[in-house]
C-alpha cells in the first residue's frame, strides 16, 4: 500500500511544477502509476459526454468512473487498489483541481 | 431561437478571425494545383508499389497524399480486388467486426441558403417549410427509440428560428425522452446524439458541446472552389468557402473533440475530393493531433426540383463508389466511414465488405418523419416508406426497418452494435485517435456490441431477428474465449462477464 504522506508531498510538488489543469492532472496520473501501478485519467464533464483531457490513454484492464466535482471525472483501473489508496487518489485529484480553479 | 431578422442574423454569423487563425501563410489546405499535381504524377503505379502502401495501411498507418493518389489511380482490377480485401482487414482490425447504427432526426427544413443541389434551399418554393415543436421532437423521438435506436444523427437548416439555442433546447427535450421498450426489461433513450448542423462561431459550438453533443458532422459538399463557387450563392452564408472549411477546426477548438467530415460526391470529379478528405484529415491531424472521427460520402441524389443530379457530369457510379470508400479505408484507416439509407439495400451490403463501420435504418428524413410513419404502421401494419418529396432534401434508396436490417447482417454473422460508451467514459479526441491506432479501441467496440446487441435482441427484436442474433453472440462470446488481448486482461474479462449476465438478466446501459 502507497503511503498516503508521500503522494501528498508529491502532489504539492506537482502543484508547485505545473502551471495548468491537464498537465498537473498528467503528473498526478504519472505518479498515481509509479507509486500504485494502477492507470488513472481525467475527463471533463458535459451532459452524458466524458471528454478525455489528462492521464494514462493506455487500455485499461477493468476501470470505474466516479465524478470528482460537477465539471470533472476520475477514471480509474480496479486492480488491486484499497479503498484507502482510491480515497487518497480521489482526495488529491480534488486538491489538484480546486488549486486550478 | 434568434429574435433578429433574417438579414441581421445572416449579417453576423461569419466571423472572419476565426477563419484566418487557421490559415498557414494566408492560405488554406486544399492547394488544387497540389492535388492535381499529386493525381498526375503517382500514375501508373506498379503492383508492387500498391502492395507496398496496402501493408502500410494494414500497419494502421494514415497513407500520405502520393500514396493516396497512387491507390487512387490503379487501373488492374485484379489489384482492386487485392485493396477490397485489405480495406475489409483494415476495418476489422481497427473497429472489428461490427456495424453500429444509427438513425437521423430532421428537426427543420427552414434554410437561409440556396445550394443548387438541395431540397431545402431557400428559393425552392415546392418545400413545405417546417420546424419540430418541443411536443413533436418529444413524438419523433419517441418512435426513435421504440425502434430501438440509441444514436441519433439531429439535423437542422440554417436559419435563425433554428440557431444553436433551439439546437441546444432540441437536443435537451431528445436526451429527456424515455420509453419502455416493447418486448424486454428495459426502457429506451438517446444515449448519444451527433449533430449535422451549419459551421458556426466557437462560442455557439461551446453551447453544443455543453449540453453533451457527440460528433459534430459538417459536409463541405465540394473541396474544388470553382464548384463551390457555382453550388453556393456567395451573397449566402454557405457561400464562403473558408467559413465552411474551418467548421470543424473551430468546433476542435470549442473542445468538441469528435468532428466528421464528408463530401457530396457527384459535384465534381470524385478523384480530387477523396483527395480533399484526405487533406482535411492531415490538416486536422496538423493542427490538434486528432483526425476525423467518421467521413461521409453521400452521393448526388435526386432532390425536389434540382436539375444540377440530373445534369451533372460527375456522377458517381456504383463501382466508383466503392472505389472510393476503399481508398478513404485504407488512407485513413482509424476513421469511422459511414453509408446512408440515400443508397439503396444491394449497394449498402456491398460497400459493407469493404470497410463501413456505420450505418442507419428504418430513416425518415422528411420533418415529423417518425410520427407519420408510426400512423402508417398503426393504420395499416405494414411497411410504407412514406416518402414525401416536398419535405425531404432528398429521396430515400432504403426504408427498410431496423430489425430487418439487422436480420440481414445477423445471417451474415456480422453483429449490430448501438455502443455510447466511448464518448461517456473517456475515450474521446486524442486518446482515441491512439487507442483506434494501436488497434486497442476495436477490442472494446467488441465488448461494447454484445453489450448493447443483448439489449437489442430481448427488448426490440422481432422472434425471427432474435433466434438469429442469439446465434451471432454465441459466436462473438466464442471468439472472446480464443483472443490474445482479452486471455491478458482476466479482471477487465470478469467484469465483462458480470456485465453480461446482468444485461442478460434485464438491466440496461452497463459498458466496457
Amino acid at each position: 500500500m502507497v503511503s498516503a504522506i508521500s503522494l501528498s508531498d508529491n502532489v504539492d510538488k506537482i502543484l508547485h511544477e505545473n502551471n495548468d489543469l491537464p498537465s498537473a492532472l498528467n503528473a498526478f496520473s504519472d505518479l498515481v502509476k509509479k507509486e500504485l501501478n494502477s492507470q488513472i485519467s481525467f475527463c471533463e464533464l458535459f451532459g452524458k459526454r466524458w471528454s478525455f483531457m489528462a492521464g494514462s490513454d493506455g487500455s485499461y484492464n477493468a476501470k470505474q468512473r466516479t465524478k470528482l466535482t460537477s465539471d470533472y471525472g476520475l477514471i480509474y483501473e480496479k486492480n488491486d487498489l484499497s479503498d484507502q489508496e482510491l480515497n487518497q487518489i480521489e482526495k488529491f485529484s480534488k486538491k489538484i483541481i480546486e488549486s486550478n480553479e | 431561437m434568434s429574435q433578429l431578422s433574417v438579414k441581421e442574423w445572416t449579417d453576423q454569423v461569419i466571423q472572419q478571425d476565426q477563419i484566418d487563425k487557421y490559415l498557414i501563410n494566408g492560405e488554406d489546405f486544399i492547394d488544387e494545383e497540389q492535388i492535381y499535381n499529386d493525381l498526375n504524377t503517382n500514375k501508373a503505379p506498379d503492383k508492387q508499389q500498391i502492395r507496398r502502401i496496402i501493408q502500410k495501411s494494414l500497419e494502421i498507418e494514415r497513407l500520405s497524399p502520393a500514396e493516396t493518389a497512387a491507390l487512387i489511380n490503379v487501373q488492374d482490377e485484379e489489384i482492386w480486388e487485392e485493396m477490397y480485401d485489405a480495406a475489409l482487414e483494415v476495418k476489422q482490425k481497427v473497429y472489428d467486426n461490427r456495424i453500429v447504427f444509427f438513425a437521423p432526426l430532421y428537426l427543420s427544413n427552414l434554410c437561409v441558403n440556396n445550394c443548387a443541389y438541395c431540397g431545402f434551399r431557400k428559393e425552392n418554393k415546392d418545400e413545405k417549410r417546417r420546424i419540430l415543436s418541443d411536443e413533436e421532437i418529444v413524438q419523433e423521438t419517441e418512435v426513435m427509440v421504440r425502434e430501438g435506436h440509441k444514436r441519433m444523427i439531429a439535423v437542422w437548416g440554417e436559419h435563425p428560428l433554428s440557431d444553436v439555442d433551439y439546437m441546444v433546447d432540441s437536443m435537451k427535450t431528445i436526451y429527456s425522452v424515455e420509453r419502455d421498450a416493447p418486448y424486454g426489461p428495459g426502457t429506451g433513450s438517446i444515449r448519444r446524439i451527433n449533430i449535422n448542423a451549419a459551421p458556426m462561431s466557437i462560442s455557439d459550438l461551446r453551447k453544443l458541446w455543453e449540453v453533451g453533443v457527440g460528433t459534430y458532422q459538417v459536409f463541405q459538399e465540394t473541396y474544388h472552389k470553382p464548384t463551390y463557387r457555382k453550388m453556393h450563392p456567395p451573397e449566402t452564408i454557405k457561400g464562403n468557402y473558408r467559413w465552411r472549411l474551418y467548421a470543424l477546426h473551430r468546433a476542435m477548438e470549442a473542445g468538441i473533440d469528435d468532428v466528421a467530415t464528408g463530401a457530396l460526391f457527384g459535384l465534381y470529379d470524385w478523384r480530387f475530393e477523396v483527395m480533399s478528405l484526405l487533406y482535411h484529415a492531415i490538416d486536422l491531424e496538423r493542427q490538434f493531433n486528432i483526425g476525423p472521427h467518421t467521413i461521409s460520402f453521400p452521393r448526388l441524389m435526386h432532390a425536389a426540383g434540382s436539375e444540377v443530379a440530373e445534369n451533372s457530369p460527375y456522377l458517381v457510379s456504383d463501382d466508383e463508389l466503392k472505389k472510393i470508400i476503399t481508398v478513404l479505408r485504407l488512407a485513413v484507416p482509424y476513421t469511422g466511414l459511414i453509408i446512408t439509407a440515400r443508397e439503396n439495400p444491394e449497394i449498402r451490403r456491398e460497400m459493407i465488405n469493404v470497410g463501413i463501420t456505420q450505418t442507419d435504418a428504418s430513416t425518415r428524413i422528411g420533418i415529423g418523419g417518425y410520427s407519420e410513419m408510426l400512423k402508417k404502421w398503426s393504420r395499416f401494419q405494414e411497411k410504407d416508406s412514406n416518402q414525401k418529396e416536398d419535405e425531404q432534401q432528398f429521396i430515400l434508396g432504403d426504408t427498410r426497418r431496423l430489425d430487418e436490417v439487422i436480420r440481414e447482417l445477423a445471417e451474415k454473422d456480422i453483429i449490430t452494435s448501438f455502443c455510447t460508451a466511448g464518448y461517456r467514459c473517456g475515450r474521446t479526441g486524442e486518446k482515441i485517435m491512439g487507442l483506434l491506432c494501436n488497434c486497442v479501441e476495436g477490442k472494446f467496440c467488441k465488448l461494447n456490441a454484445i453489450l448493447t446487441y443483448r439489449e437489442y435482441l430481448d427488448d426490440y427484436a422481432s422472434e425471427e431477428t432474435r433466434k438469429l442474433g442469439y446465434k451471432v453472440l454465441e459466436k462473438e462470446l466464442n471468439e472472446l474465449d480464443n483472443n490474445e488481448f482479452f486471455q491478458e486482461r482476466p479482471e477487465m474479462m470478469k467484469e465483462f462477464y458480470d456485465y453480461y449476465e446482468r444485461v442478460s438478466n434485464g438491466e440496461r446501459d452497463l459498458f466496457i
